[in-house]
């Protein structure tokens, strides 16, 4: 039997300790501030629903500033893609699903609500403050994202994984022969 | 060999897992939750409240966000004005030349209570297709709750609605649905609050082993019958009423003397291959079985068909000898008369099955019965208001509504039901309402997902011809005294929450005051407990 062998539990006692200082000294260790671009989804910063219920149900407004809203890495390209003209209609209209789409690996569920909400809470106003495009981006014009056409899109929340979007279509008129709708 | 040593006040392995394990999977809550049920089941054995008797509750839910803007509006001063700037061309008028369009005028008392700025709301009117409701609630046997939507904490305004604790998905369909029917909207579904408080209640009011549910569906499965222990299974039913085994006849005719007589030898038409085949498969059902997956299979089947010929039993008599209809079938194709819509539409046919059930009451055997129907249709996003058309958009569905309605009331104070009006209360819930605002300017308009609207309770125990809660300031976006959540659509923010307007309801039920938070675990944040008629919401004999 070698020396190894015989002293096998020992040497898991010993390195069982190590571990626990060590892992003690790394958490008194403060943590270097992160760089906002670091993580593409930024730490919470409003309580949710859940957070207040558990902390006793009183509500109590947070009075200190928001956080500064983090821009995700993606958001000029999903910006590009919902608002380059040399895409056309149905490529644009595939590219606010696919912004719903991050928006829900980011957060879990869709934004809630109709256009401006939807705009608000993927220009940041969300619980991680992470923006998924810029508020300046071509595609939203008086706080509505808009189609091809330029006019605002339709959201229609099923539920929280299920969105439909409705384009009005050429004639600019919701609920039309024309219109484009994706799921 | 290792030994060890346990450190003292230190909790053992099995004592980790369970603390961490609850706080981990948030279910501390609803472990406390059963927990208080089972405790407060023993204390209301011991001491039943609500009453003894008979008492149903019927919930009515529009399924898809009925437009209640249009349900109930003010028809006279400062509100009227706001009612019909904001809502164009979506406005039920007051004075057009076809009088059959106009907004019936109500005969509301009390308005003063309801009013959100004193002399806001003038007078009250209702849908022009609401006729029979407009009788019931100034017979004193209907009522409104004003405003009323799932939330998470009160003050909620539109200054801090970014930021405040809100229920999460508001203006999804399935979420909000969920939510209403769950009334804990801040927390992962578990149960809805009809299933909690068949919990409480069932072992009180409905003491029978081998009764059929307490909670009955006609629509199918749904959030609000889900029962947190599952003690109380919903009976799910077709509004057709039974689905019988096939294969002997209708209502086991061929097969058997007596429908409502199971498992006895010599009710079995043995001279009939359908009553030798029914006998030999209600026997092989019936047997123990060693292998116990296949007994519990049994089981199931039995249950099945004991609790089939109890309910049997309750319908049989309403219905009409020698037809396929119902003695209590006039009653709806009277209040569908004129109407345009056959009184043969899903949601009547769900009215009649209750109102059948409830006159079946004593064959059923159950002190307490909770019903859920649906009516949908209610997502109007397009042509709400058709034009020239008395059955399409909303206008057919407030039609329906109301002409099932008046049947449902008609049948239950007629005497094949034994008039059980006073026993009954039916309420309305709905995803949500809609967008003030049209979103359209022209006919073919119609309205998107919004917050709080109003609510119709009836029945006997209703103390009707009162508008309940706070009517919305019907006033858009910025403008002073608007309670429009956000951006300029008309997105009320709800003055009463679903817990207060459902723990009235449960309170009339049977639900002792001291279970009331049990039932509504967020209903605490709302009122000062055990006053939950306070915010003028008394709309019930307790």
């Amino acid at each position: 039997m070698s020396y190894l062998q015989r002293h096998k539990f020992w040497l898991i006692i010993a390195l069982a300790v190590v571990f626990l200082v060590l892992a003690t000294r790394v958490r008194r260790t403060p943590l270097p501030p992160k760089p906002a671009t670091d993580d593409a989804f930024a730490e919470n910063s409003v309580p949710s629903a859940t957070d207040v219920a558990r902390d006793g149900g009183t509500l109590e407004m947070k009075s200190e500033p928001l956080a500064p809203v983090v821009m995700h890495d993606a958001a000029a390209e999903m910006s590009n893609m919902l608002a380059n003209p040399e895409r056309n209609p149905e490529e644009r209209i595939q590219a606010v699903r696919e912004v719903l789409y991050l928006f829900r690996q980011g957060f879990g569920d869709n934004p809630p609500g109709h256009n401006e909400m939807v705009v608000s809470a993927l220009i940041g106003e969300n619980n991680k403050r992470t923006a998924l495009l810029p508020k300046d981006s071509p595609a939203i014009k008086d706080g509505a994202l808009v189609d091809a056409w330029g006019t605002p899109y339709w959201f229609h929340a099923l539920s929280a994984k299920q969105m439909e979007i409705r384009s009005a279509g050429p004639d600019k008129e919701l609920f039309t022969q024309d219109d484009l709708v994706v799921e | 060999m290792n030994l060890i040593f346990p450190r003292k006040n230190e909790p053992n392995r099995r004592q980790f897992l369970v603390k961490t394990g609850c706080s981990a999977m948030g279910i501390t809550s609803v472990v406390n939750t059963l927990a208080h049920l089972k405790l407060m089941q023993g204390a209301l054995n011991a001491q039943p409240v609500g009453g003894g008797g008979y008492k149903a509750l019927v919930c009515v839910f529009l399924n898809g966000g009925n437009d209640s803007n249009n349900m109930l509006m003010p028809l006279s001063g400062g509100a009227r004005a706001d009612y019909e700037a904001g809502r164009g061309l979506l406005a039920i008028p007051i004075n057009n030349a076809d009088a059959s369009l106009n907004a019936l005028p109500i005969a509301a008392t009390n308005i003063a209570e309801s009013n959100p700025l004193s002399g806001y709301v003038g007078s009250y009117g209702i849908h022009p297709k609401l006729g029979a409701i407009k009788t019931l609630f100034e017979q004193g046997d209907a009522a409104f709750v004003a405003n009323v939507g799932s939330m998470t904490m009160p003050g909620v305004t539109r200054a801090n609605y970014s930021t405040a604790p809100k229920p999460p998905q508001l203006y999804s369909h399935s979420d909000q649905q969920v939510q209403w029917q769950s009334s804990i909207p801040d927390r992962p579904f578990s149960s809805g609050w009809g299933g909690r408080i068949a919990d409480l209640l069932d072992p009180v009011h409905n003491p029978s082993s081998g009764n059929v549910s307490m909670n009955i569906s006609i629509s199918g499965v749904n959030s609000f019958q889900v029962s947190p222990t599952g003690n109380v299974t919903p009976y799910i039913m077709s509004s057709n009423g039974l689905v019988s085994l096939s294969g002997y006849g209708t209502n086991y005719s061929s097969a058997v003397n007596n429908p409502n007589v199971l498992f006895e030898p010599s009710n079995y038409k043995t001279s009939a291959e359908a009553g030798r085949r029914l006998q030999a498969f209600e026997s092989i059902i019936n047997m123990a079985n060693a292998n116990l997956m296949e007994n519990a299979h049994n089981g199931v089947t039995v249950s099945a068909r004991v609790t089939e010929g109890m309910v049997g039993s309750a319908l049989l008599p309403t219905i009409a000898p020698g037809t396929n209809a119902t003695t209590l079938d006039s009653y709806f194709t009277n209040a569908f008369a004129d109407s345009g819509i056959s009184a043969n539409n899903s949601f009547a046919n769900q009215m009649k099955l209750v109102a059948r059930l409830i006159a079946g009451q004593s064959a059923l055997g159950n002190g307490r019965q909770i019903f859920f129907v649906q009516h949908g249709g209610y997502d109007t996003h397009v042509a709400q208001i058709p034009e020239g058309s008395a059955t399409g958009g909303h206008t057919g569905l407030m039609s329906t509504l109301n002409c099932a309605l008046k049947g449902f009331a008609d049948a239950l104070k007629g005497p094949e039901v034994g008039n059980k009006w006073n026993d009954v209360v039916a309420f309305t819930a709905s995803d949500f309402t809609r967008t003030f605002t049209a979103n359209k300017a022209d006919s073919s308009a119609g309205s998107d997902h919004a917050w709080g609207g109003h609510t119709l309770v009836m029945g006997g125990p209703v103390k009707g011809g009162r508008v309940y809660g706070k009517f919305p300031v019907l006033k858009l976006g910025t403008v002073t005294n608007s309670i429009d959540a956000t951006g300029s659509r008309g997105l009320w923010i709800p003055s009463t929450s679903v817990d207060q307007y459902a723990a009235n309801i449960a309170r009339w039920f049977g639900v002792d005051s001291s279970a009331l938070s049990t039932i509504f675990p967020n209903l605490g944040r709302f009122v000062t407990l055990p006053n939950i008629t306070s915010g003028n919401l008394d709309f019930l004999d307790a």
